[in-house]
């Protein structure tokens, strides 16, 4: 019965992960690969989960660790990790003013790794920035900054305010303090 | 700023309920937007959000990402889930009985 119990628990969680998997991988069959890898390490290791206890979070934080484990494989076999990278910043923003899903969506996928998990669990899965840095295994504080500078990046990337203030070239601006020692 | 036209497609929900009813207090009655710097009051540490540098960015900003995040995630929350995890579910829980 308990079993039962944790099969439909799962089942109920499993859109938010497809979702969170979505914004770490990007492709639809991808993030489902990912998804299904994560419930099979759930259930071999469901008796170290407590009934009662967040089961979202556990699910999350799994996901997650398996996602950086696939992408440190990936970097030694692949030589090319940029290429994702480049395509997904092939198709950034190009009209301003004019901002529907499909940029919105390019912004965020601009957004370094940290950044964007950070935003995405706090932003819209919901999670307490107590909760997001228990799955990101980092201080709360450093959680806080990277909702930060991620929302800072959005709105230069789409160029929500301060019009003309960044100039024709806002993007790479904004890309450029990223690695600025202030943003730290 | 409109509406994407985005928002017909499926599940026609542009922005859905919060899932955590914290941070009640945004003028907007936007969930999740103002959270930079409504941030839990029991921890509020002197690290708070961002670095002392950084500027806080417009309500509306702030806002329009926050309606847009949600959106883009909840258009993936809200696709039905496909069959093969449901069969996987169900395959784990199968080979389970076999092995007990």
């Amino acid at each position: 019965m308990a079993e039962y119990d944790f099969r439909s628990e799962l089942l109920s969680v499993i859109p938010n992960l497809r979702a969170f998997a979505m914004s770490l991988v990007g492709a639809a069959d991808k993030a489902d690969d990912l998804v299904q890898e994560t419930l099979v390490r759930a259930w071999d290791k469901r008796s170290s989960f407590t009934p009662g206890t967040n089961l979202k979070g556990w699910l999350f934080t799994i996901l997650r660790n398996e996602f950086y484990s696939q992408m440190r494989k990936r970097k030694r076999e692949v030589s090319d990790p940029e290429g994702a990278m480049a395509e997904r910043m092939s198709s950034h923003p190009e009209q301003v003013g004019r901002l529907d899903m499909e940029d919105f969506k390019s912004a965020v996928n601009m957004l370094p790794e940290d950044q964007r998990e950070a935003l995405i669990l706090v932003g819209a899965s919901g999670f307490s920035y107590e909760e997001a840095a228990d799955i990101c295994d980092c201080a709360v504080g450093t959680i806080k900054s990277r909702v930060s500078r991620a929302r800072t990046q959005l709105s230069k990337i789409l160029k929500l305010e301060g019009d003309g203030e960044y100039g024709p070239d806002a993007v790479s601006v904004g890309v450029m303090n990223l690695n600025s020692p202030s943003a730290a | 700023m409109t509406v994407s036209r985005q928002s017909s497609k499926k599940s026609g929900t542009f922005f859905k309920a919060p899932r955590l009813g914290r941070n009640e207090n945004s003028q907007y009655g936007v969930p999740h937007v103002n959270q930079v710097n409504s941030s839990k009051q029991e921890n509020r540490a002197p690290e708070s959000a961002g670095g002392a540098d950084e500027p806080r960015l417009g309500d509306d900003s702030q806002s329009f990402i926050g309606l847009r995040l949600r959106e883009l995630y909840d258009n993936v929350v809200s696709e039905p889930v496909p069959d093969r995890l449901v069969e996987l579910l169900k395959k784990l829980e199968e080979d389970d009985g076999k092995s007990n």
